[in-house]
């Protein structure tokens, strides 16, 4: 029988996922609406989050279990549309985080370097991290918590010096357009709840408290990196994509800088445990119990979608729509939970 | 008493033969001819003429004990009227004064026995022999280990024989708590090896999971512990990092035995093996435990970075040298760019060639006699070093790295192979990747590391799956009074498999 | 086995792809640690200052209309391999403000590589000689730099600040570092209309 982990590591795991989503941030979430605007929209984008947590949660509780093994339980017959359902999710995920990975790294910090190859390299650490499951990738979770507080902490200290409050503005002003975009934003890190709905069983000593911790320690990363990038960065931020990135650039301690790489080595290793989690639900999915061959081919159709938005700017938009994600997240985090919830417990009582 | 219960536990056979003449063509044939085989006859005081022999395999007998024990009282008494049975029965219970007598009957007993330094007495006519033990022979006597030197503590550490360093144990913990196991492996040698553990500290899953794997090793021969180590290594796990720890500490091997671990003594080598052994073992030292808290903490985390520089800092260097040079701080960098601009090879064949050449004459100068190191370590530091760089082939910076990961890697020594492998891919890596590609390494070693298991303990333990509890002799060492206060057995840490 | 292998080589072809024909190596890169901006002989021309441990810094003098074509002509004419990662300071001619600085700066803004907390500052003829004639010189300024800004704390002096300022007091008036060099390098706030 397999040893379940702790579910606080779970949900440490997802929160440096969530944290992700921020790294990649490619645009100024809302350049016409003030910083408290912003805070206000990344406040009831989590809160949504936390609203998909709920269904996974319920099961978690009342069965001891996710929704996946319940179905595979309950409802055999249902295994293919599910794993169906599962892999278009996962892969939509995982691009939906490599693309914009691939794009910082060769716009920004490597020039020159095609992002496909990038997209190659990664995806071939992921399938063997997918190999090994997701409670090593939570133990893998520890190590990149500690390096990721290690480097925020580098690059919030290293833009101190820059911060000048006259870049922005506490006042509530806003753009209509440009805040229901924030909002649709920082409704993204929804995707965790969907992970959580496929392997919450896993875990054990779950607690309320728990998700909740996370998406606070989540808010509160986002919230600073949106006071840096308005108040440090002010109107620069405006004039480049991937404000995280820039923010890294510019921190500095006296003529230390550098910081770039650790934000290059915080994201790598944050999408890598992002795509190798999607990989190792879609594995999940299908009920295999040696899915190296699944594994392999859900990675060659990821990296066909990397080429493929190399060379096409539609199908490059298609996988980093956030409408789309959330549409797809609403399906796999919120309706096949609340679907097992009722089965889960009806065969509990039985 | 131990010995002989032991041997005839593991040996059992055909039965023998009724004369001795008989038995000495066979033994002859058996050993062909053998030089050592010694096949003393000896004629019994008695009026049925009493015919037998005493066995032995030369050198590994006593031959004090021999004539003390066996020769002597048993030539000098007068067997009378006895039969050879009787004969035998008297020379068991009365005439030799040694305590470790045994009787036996077949052949593989024999052969097992004599081969174990025992003398073996055979009468003509009889179909049981005796067996006693006059072992003795030259084995090298207990001294300090050398690759665990410490500062503070004993300088006593195992030897070659299995029964003085099963007593070096015993010395320590004298408790009957402490169990010794023995089990034969190895086809043609027959090595003994001894499992130690303490009855109420072992998981039994643990204790029957390592018998298994011993039972399951097919080897012909096991002349080192080196040999089973593999066998006790969880399946599908990384090879890199050894889930089988090695001491040459009798009180080192006792710390772990308190913890639940089990120890196997190898007949023959001056090393205990210690299953299970997790990542975090490697930095702790035990001159950690006889310092003052706060110091060996001091040293733990020296520890711990001197593996990171160990293990990443030439990869470093080529990374920065070769895709990153604006990261490098003003000074360093012009002093760097200068040196090697001046150098024929590119940073990455340098490194590799100065880490190649250093691997070199590190195993020459393990392996060449004592008088010669000297010169060796000259040739190596003047010719290998100064001179190459003064020529232009090597720049100074380099080897300045190059030396600092080499003096690094020796503070975590047992962790040295697996340092030096990932040392020699990240230098690969960060020449064709940079630090992204090292990035993506590291992540594909971490992964790595929190999936390996030793006999089921997770081997990053304590850090992944993090425990809070253990973590009190982690990267600091808490003071004895807390330490003391309960034992964390090995069997409690989290995700353990026991089944 | 054979999956592992068959990956192991694809890894190893794709890293040798896309690392090594891009790497700068350090030995050849041009590290540029100042640039001025100054017309000589009526042209407008951009000054590279590289990094060195020579007692006068190399310098390489690019004839161009503005920094982005100074950049571009650098790299394929000039200094190939150089890198504006550790840009420590933006000289430009007291005479060249108006017509250099709001365009160089927008430039600049939309280059990555460009390090946004180097020291942008106005000059004379002087202060610029000054900076080619030894790296102490140039050390000095950078003092000089950092120490009007201790005595003025509302001096603009990074390049970020000052953008931001630009942008932010479109038409009005903030100040920044005027370096001269009459006998010695001095540096004072200047104001910069920014209209």
């Amino acid at each position: 029988m397999e040893v379940k982990y702790s579910s606080r590591r779970l949900m440490l795991t997802l929160m440096l996922c969530a944290c992700s989503v921020i790294l990649l941030q490619n645009r100024q979430v809302s350049p016409r609406s003030s910083f408290t605007v912003n805070l206000l929209c990344m406040l009831s984008g989590l809160g949504v989050c936390a609203l998909t947590l709920l269904p996974s949660i319920l099961i978690m509780r009342r069965t001891g279990s996710d929704f996946l093994t319940l179905s595979a339980r309950y409802t055999p017959k249902l295994r293919l549309p599910i794993a169906v359902i599962c892999a278009v999710y996962f892969e939509y995920v995982a691009a939906y985080v490599l693309l914009p990975y691939t794009d910082m790294f060769c716009e920004k910090y490597y020039p020159g370097v095609r992002p496909c190859l990038v997209g190659l390299c990664l995806l071939a650490a992921c399938i063997y991290a997918a190999l090994k499951g997701v409670r090593i990738i939570t133990r893998f979770g520890v190590f990149l918590f500690v390096f990721a507080l290690f480097t925020n902490l580098l690059l919030f200290t290293g833009n101190i010096s820059l911060t000048d409050l006259s870049n922005g503005s506490f006042a509530f002003s806003a753009d209509r357009d440009d805040v229901f975009g924030a909002f649709i934003y920082f409704c993204t890190p929804a995707f965790v709840s969907a992970i959580y709905a496929c392997i919450a069983g896993e875990t054990h000593s779950f607690h309320f408290r728990q998700p909740l911790l996370s998406l606070l320690f989540t808010a509160v990363k986002f919230a600073l990196v949106m006071f840096f990038v308005t108040f440090s960065l002010g109107s620069y931020a405006t004039r480049q994509d991937y404000q995280s990135f820039i923010l890294s650039r510019t921190a500095h301690f006296g003529s230390f800088a550098g910081i770039e790489s650790f934000f290059i080595a915080l994201s790598t290793m944050s999408v890598f445990m992002i795509i190798s989690l999607a990989l190792s639900c879609m594995v999940k999915s299908t009920g295999k119990k040696r899915p190296m061959l699944e594994i392999v081919m859900y990675t060659l159709i990821l990296f066909v979608i990397t080429l493929l938005c190399e060379f096409s700017r539609t199908v490059k938009a298609f996988f980093s729509n956030e409408g789309i994600l959330l549409g797809l997240t609403f399906v796999v985090a919120v309706c096949l939970p609340l679907a097992y919830c009722r089965t889960g417990g009806i065969r509990r009582e039985n | 008493m131990h010995n002989m219960e032991y041997l005839t536990q593991t040996v059992t056979g055909d039965l023998m033969l009724i004369s001795v003449t008989e038995l000495k063509e066979r033994l002859n044939s058996m050993f062909s001819n053998s030089a050592d085989l010694s096949f003393k006859e000896i004629n019994l005081k008695s009026r049925r003429h009493l015919y037998g022999a005493v066995i032995t395999v030369e050198g590994l007998c006593s031959k004090d004990e021999l004539a003390q024990s066996v020769l002597n009282p048993v030539l000098a008494h007068d067997f009378c009227d006895d039969t050879p049975k009787q004969a035998l029965n008297a020379i068991l219970n009365s005439v030799s004064g040694s305590c470790d007598m045994t009787e036996f009957s077949s052949e593989k007993e024999l052969i097992s026995y004599i081969t174990s330094g025992f003398a073996v007495i055979a009468l003509d006519g009889c179909e049981k022999m005796i067996a006693v033990g006059v072992q003795g022979y030259a084995y090298r006597g207990v001294s300090e280990p050398e690759s665990e030197v410490v500062q503070r503590g004993v300088r006593e550490g195992f030897t070659e024989p299995l029964r003085v360093n099963m007593s070096m144990l015993r010395r320590r913990i004298k408790n009957p708590d402490l169990v010794f196991e023995q089990m034969t492996v190895g086809s043609q040698s027959r090595t003994q090896i001894m499992l130690c553990y303490l009855q109420h500290c072992v998981s039994p899953l643990l204790l029957r999971k390592v018998k298994e794997r011993l039972k399951d090793c097919d080897l012909p021969t096991v002349f080192a512990s080196g040999y089973l180590s593999e066998y006790l290594e969880d399946e599908k796990t990384s090879r890199l990092f050894s889930g089988v720890g090695i001491s040459e500490r009798p009180d080192t091997v006792c710390g772990k035995l308190t913890e639940g671990r089990i120890a196997v003594l190898v007949d023959g080598t001056p090393a205990a093996m210690i299953v299970p052994r997790l990542f975090v073992e490697e930095f702790q030292g035990i001159d950690d435990y006889s310092n003052r808290t706060y110091y060996a903490s001091f040293i733990r985390l020296i520890k711990y970075l001197s593996f990171f520089i160990a293990v990443f800092l030439p990869a470093l260097y080529v990374a920065l040298a070769q895709f990153h040079p604006e990261y490098l701080p003003e000074p360093i960098l012009i002093k760097t760019a200068e040196s090697l601009s001046r150098t024929p090879l590119p940073v990455m064949p340098e490194v590799l060639l100065i880490t190649f050449v250093y691997e070199m004459m590190k195993e020459a100068g393990l392996r060449i006699p004592k008088s010669l190191g000297h010169a060796v370590s000259i040739v190596g530091g003047l010719v290998v070093g100064e001179s190459a760089v003064n020529a232009g082939i090597i720049s100074a910076s380099t080897l300045m790295v190059v030396a600092t990961a080499a003096i690094c890697s020796y503070v975590t020594s047992p962790l040295y192979p697996p340092i030096t492998m990932l040392r020699v891919i990240f230098i690969i890596t960060a020449g064709v990747a940079g630090l992204w590609g090292m990035v993506l390494v590291t992540a594909v070693v971490l992964i790595s590391m929190c999936a390996k298991t030793s006999l089921g303990v997770p081997y990053m333990a304590s850090l992944a799956p993090f425990s809070l509890r253990t973590m009190r002799d982690v990267f600091i060492r808490a003071s004895w009074k807390k330490l003391g206060k309960h034992t964390i057995r090995v069997q409690k840490f989290p995700e353990t498999k026991e089944a | 086995m054979k999956i592992k292998l068959v990956l192991l080589i694809c890894l190893l072809c794709c890293l040798s792809m896309q690392g090594c024909q891009t790497s700068r190596q350090l030995e050849t890169a041009a590290v540029i640690q100042s640039v001025g901006v100054s017309r000589i002989n009526g042209q407008l021309c951009y000054t590279f200052y590289k990094l060195s441990s020579d007692e006068k810094p190399p310098k390489t003098v690019v004839p161009a209309s503005s920094f982005e074509e100074a950049c571009r002509k650098a790299g394929v004419q000039y200094i190939p391999h150089f890198s504006l990662a550790k840009l420590k300071m933006l000289l430009v001619h007291r005479e060249l403000v108006n017509e250099v600085m709001r365009r160089d700066m927008e430039y600049i803004s939309t280059r990555t590589y460009f390090s946004p907390v180097a020291y942008v500052c106005v000059c004379d003829d002087s202060a610029l000689n000054a900076l080619g004639i030894s790296t102490e010189e140039q050390h000095e300024a950078e003092q000089q730099l950092l120490l009007c800004r201790q005595r003025h704390p509302k001096v603009k002096l990074s390049y970020i600040s000052i953008y931001n300022c630009m942008r932010k007091n479109h038409g009005n008036v903030f100040d920044i570092v005027y370096l001269s060099s009459v006998k010695e390098l001095r540096a004072e706030p200047m104001p910069l209309n920014c209209g």
